[in-house]
């Protein structure tokens, strides 16, 4: 039952443009900023896309993941990751009750978790979708030496492709391991809440691809928000790192205390 | 292909992004830095017993200058776009001053050397024929003036820019160092130290440097070496090597007597990984015994035959030589051993022999600005310390 | 100032050095850099414009809707409506695609289907670190112990992927002699 009411939240999210024309219109869904030149044009086009009115959060319930890896698998298809690296994974954690934590994260999650067999008396397990945290003071767009790492009005970080010179200095300053060097492309890769996809009203396919709903995008500057509503008042959220300040936009439910 | 993890990592963390050529950046720059503060302590300090290398310690630092990017180009993904980093700088990271400042301190380098050559270029225009003539002239931009009172206005002019290249040579490596120890995210890299101990190392590097080549050039020239110079040379490094390991250990005993987050992976890193290149070549092999070294140099000068003290300031400096790369190394890979997920270690990073970013290439570009010291020579003849009683010889 | 001829020549020169990267700044940095920040605003445009892969929880609806009416019904009530069809399968967009003339979707690709243990197995082999209340079984276990014999293809046998529920005690028989 509970399933489903989320189900709902996300059609509504999803609002008239779900189904296929997306499909139809990919590329013919215009895109256009919030340009005073350019306000005449949203008018004129109700489906275009206005990043001023947007600010995205994430949410995962850690309490909800059954650890399948569909969201890897699905980020990976979906953004063309190469093999050995990661957009997203999913770590594993089997905690003892005298402390003892045992932390895998077998490629990334991608095919999924094999049956651990551990040595101990198991206190608590759970699994922790992990990915790029967004974060509004964010260190990798601050070290950026030639501006290809950006963050967008809507709030996410992208990085341009075609200016980026691959210097690796951004992957050295993510403290979540969030980056990556292309192996082809040669340029830092990561993260971009499928762009594509959100500002088309789509989910990001992590989040699409949960069966249990632990993913969650929300927007800060939707009324009503159910995501952003969580965020704000519940008292079990929290962030990953928070002793460095950098502010993430991407929030964990019932987050053990054994994740950083 | 994925290396052994020992404990958890995070996924992209078993990639070692910086590599052998992160490395051998620093460590370039650092000589930069360092040959000219020999050549600062002569023009600007008036150490005047380092006069015999104060032309050479300025040839050196342009040497190694002209090759400093060459790491770097071979490192980055798109080397083509490197000019972005000029034309598009973002002032709030800390490579983008990096073109700026480059460029700056090789202006200054050129003039310089090109004012304290200025004589040496028109004498060699006035002697030689055809296009070599033609060359010379063109170097000398068309003026033969060598009245005293235009040399008066070089050697002033060298003084001062030699007084603004102390503070910018700091600054074009001390930021070298803040590039590593500006990232909050790595614990081994994150501390206001860096850009000091950076700085300090590459000062000792650039005296080493400067001991091996005056020595092998006198002896391949066979020129009288003075012990004056060497002595000289021995003390200054002497001072710069004490100061660098005491600020290297005062970092690492302070992050352990604190207990602070950062030594639950820097402690495991010093007993496993580093233990051969921190412990063992960093500290011992190369701090502990070219103390020793020159400290006998130092303290029992009058003790010494000049063929000892060059033997022992040999063997003192090519010590110190590995030591500020150790240094280097265990500094880049050192901080890519550990992930950020503060519990994984690789089991440990080599660089391949043949590989873009491997030793052989890495050789290379360290070999190169030796070459471009031996073209300069041929070129400009008086890089010795006679060069002076050469002059006069010819003015006559 | 005599004598300094040769400074002022040099400092000529290095004044082109600036002049020379005003000129090369101006042809080298593309029109959209620094539109709404320190970056090329086309590059939010290009990102904007990556094709999508995966379709979104309705994708299959329109063409499915004829053929596989009763398919998608029996999804829909069952315990995996939660599932996207494109865990299971792929990804609409290497099955089908738009005409490039009419614009309608035809289908280019058979979609990919799983028969496999492995496919149930990332969401139900037992772990640990797994929610309690989230079913799950030891696969080889489970097989055997409802009497059957474990294969690559076994769990589609017994359970329908589409609604695997078995808890209604017809569906159980039926399964039991098919997987035998
Ligand atoms: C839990 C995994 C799973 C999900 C979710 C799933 N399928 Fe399937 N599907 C299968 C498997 C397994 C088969 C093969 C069944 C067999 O051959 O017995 C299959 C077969 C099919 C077939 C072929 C049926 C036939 O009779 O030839 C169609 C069509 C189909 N699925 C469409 C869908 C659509 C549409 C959805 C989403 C509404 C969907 N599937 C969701 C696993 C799944
Ligand atoms: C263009 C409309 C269209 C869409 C959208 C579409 N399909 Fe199909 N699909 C077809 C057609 C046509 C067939 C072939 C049916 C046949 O041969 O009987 C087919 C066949 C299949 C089959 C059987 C295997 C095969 O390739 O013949 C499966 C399974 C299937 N589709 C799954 C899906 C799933 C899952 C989705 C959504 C992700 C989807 N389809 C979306 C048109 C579509
Ligand atoms: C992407 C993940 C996923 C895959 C793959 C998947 N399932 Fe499920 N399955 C679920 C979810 C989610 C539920 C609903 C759990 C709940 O109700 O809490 C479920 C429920 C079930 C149930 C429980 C029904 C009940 O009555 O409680 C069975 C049986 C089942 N699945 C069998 C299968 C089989 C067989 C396959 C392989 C063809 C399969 N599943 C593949 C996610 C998956
Ligand atoms: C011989 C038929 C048969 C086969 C083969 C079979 N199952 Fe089942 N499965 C059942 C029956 C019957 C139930 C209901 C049992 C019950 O409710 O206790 C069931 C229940 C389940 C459940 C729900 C358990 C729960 O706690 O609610 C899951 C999950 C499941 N099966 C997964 C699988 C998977 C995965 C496979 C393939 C490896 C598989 N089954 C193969 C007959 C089968």
């Amino acid at each position: 039952m509970q399933n489903r009411e989320t189900e709902m939240s996300r059609r509504s999210f999803l609002g008239k443009t779900g189904g296929l024309a997306v499909l139809v219109v990919a590329g013919g869904v215009t895109t256009v900023f919030a340009d005073s030149k350019q306000s005449e044009q949203i008018k004129k086009n109700p489906q275009a896309y206005d990043w001023s009115q947007h600010d995205y959060v994430y949410l995962v319930d850690t309490d909800k993941c059954i650890g399948c890896g569909s969201c890897v698998r699905a980020c990976q298809k979906e953004n063309h990751v190469p093999p050995h690296r990661f957009r997203t994974w999913v770590e594993r954690y089997v905690v003892s009750h005298d402390g003892h934590t045992h932390i895998d994260s077998p490629d990334g999650a991608r095919n999924g978790f094999p049956p651990v067999v551990s040595d101990y008396n198991v206190a608590k397990a759970f699994f922790v979708p992990k990915l790029c945290n967004h974060c509004t003071h964010t260190p990798c767009v601050q070290v950026c030496p030639v501006g290809a790492s950006y963050r967008t009005k809507d709030g996410l970080i992208l990085v341009d492709e075609k200016r980026c010179i691959g210097c690796g200095y951004c992957v050295q300053a993510c403290p979540y391991g969030s980056r990556f060097i292309h192996p082809e492309l040669h340029v830092a890769s990561k993260c971009t809440l499928c762009y594509h996809r959100i500002t088309k009203g789509m989910l990001p396919a992590c989040v699409q691809s949960c069966p249990v709903q632990a993913r969650m995008l929300g927007d800060r500057k939707k009324n009503g928000d159910k995501v952003a509503e969580i965020i704000a008042t519940s008292k079990v959220v929290r962030v990953l790192k928070p002793e460095l300040l950098t502010e993430p936009n991407c929030y964990y439910k019932n987050l053990s205390k054994e994740v950083y | 292909m994925s290396p052994e993890i020992i404990g958890y990592s995070f996924p992209n963390d078993i990639h070692v992004t910086w590599s052998l050529m992160i490395a051998m950046y620093p460590y370039l720059t650092g000589l930069v830095a360092g040959a000219f503060m020999v050549s600062a302590l002569y023009h600007v300090f008036g150490i005047t017993a380092l006069k015999p290398v104060s032309r050479l310690s300025l040839v050196t630092s342009f040497g190694f200058l002209l090759f400093a990017t060459v790491p770097l180009l071979v490192h980055l993904g798109h080397p083509e776009r490197s000019l972005n980093i000029v034309f598009t700088p973002n002032f709030s990271s800390a490579m983008a001053g990096f073109g700026f400042i480059y460029t700056a301190y090789f202006i200054l380098v050129l003039f310089e050397i090109w004012l304290i050559y200025r004589k040496d270029i028109i004498l060699l225009a006035r002697r030689s024929r055809g296009i070599k003539r033609a060359f010379y002239a063109c170097l000398a931009l068309g003026v033969y003036d060598i009245s005293e009172p235009a040399l008066a206005v070089d050697h002033k002019t060298v003084t001062i820019l030699a007084a603004i290249g102390i503070p910018l040579a700091c600054f074009l490596h001390g930021y070298v160092g803040f590039i590593f120890g500006a990232i909050k995210a790595n614990a081994w890299w994150s501390t206001p130290l860096m850009p000091i101990v950076f700085l300090f190392s590459a000062i000792v590097s650039g005296i080493a440097l400067l001991i091996l080549l005056y020595l092998v050039l006198m002896k391949f020239a066979n020129k009288p070496i003075e012990p004056e110079c060497v002595q000289a040379l021995c003390q200054w490094e002497w001072l710069f090597i004490i100061v660098t390991v005491t600020l290297e250990l005062l970092e690492i005993i302070t992050l352990a007597y604190e207990r602070s987050e950062a030594w639950m992976v820097i402690a495991p890193l010093l007993s496993n990984q580093l233990a051969f290149s921190f412990i063992g070549i960093q500290i011992v092999f190369g701090s502990l015994i070219p103390i020793i070294l020159l400290g006998i140099v130092v303290l029992l000068r009058s003790l010494l035959t000049n063929p000892l003290r060059n033997t022992i300031a040999f063997i003192a400096a090519l010590l110190l030589m590995m030591q500020v790369f150790t240094m280097r190394w265990n500094i880049v890979i050192g901080g890519q051993i550990f992930s950020k997920s503060m519990r994984g270690f690789r089991e440990n990073y080599s660089p391949g022999l043949f590989e873009k970013e491997g030793i052989l290439v890495a050789l290379l570009i360290f070999l190169l600005p030796f070459v471009a010291i031996a073209v300069f020579q041929k070129l400009f003849p008086n890089l010795e310390p006679s060069s002076d009683h050469a002059q006069k010889v010819e003015a006559h | 100032m005599e004598h300094t001829k040769h400074i002022w020549r040099a400092v000529l020169i290095i004044l082109l050095v600036p002049i020379s990267y005003v000129v090369i700044h101006h042809i080298a940095v593309p029109e959209s850099f620094g539109v709404y920040g320190h970056y090329r605003a086309d590059s939010v445009k290009e990102f904007m414009d990556t094709p999508v892969i995966h379709g979104d929880r309705e994708s299959c609806q329109s063409c499915h809707e004829k053929q596989n009416k009763e398919l998608l019904a029996n999804k829909a009530k069952g315990k995996h409506a939660t599932v996207p069809c494109e865990n299971c399968h792929d990804a609409v967009s290497f099955h089908v695609k738009p005409d490039s003339k009419t614009g309608e979707l035809v289908k280019i690709e058979k979609m990919v289907i799983v028969r496999s243990y492995r496919l149930c197995a990332y969401c139900h082999e037992y772990l640990e670190a797994r929610p309690n209340a989230f079913p799950q079984v030891k696969c080889k276990e489970h097989v055997i112990s409802q009497d059957a014999e474990f294969s690559e293809e076994v769990c589609v046998k017994c359970h329908d992927p589409h609604n695997p529920s078995l808890k209604e005690e017809g569906k159980k028989d039926e399964g039991k002699k098919d997987a035998k």
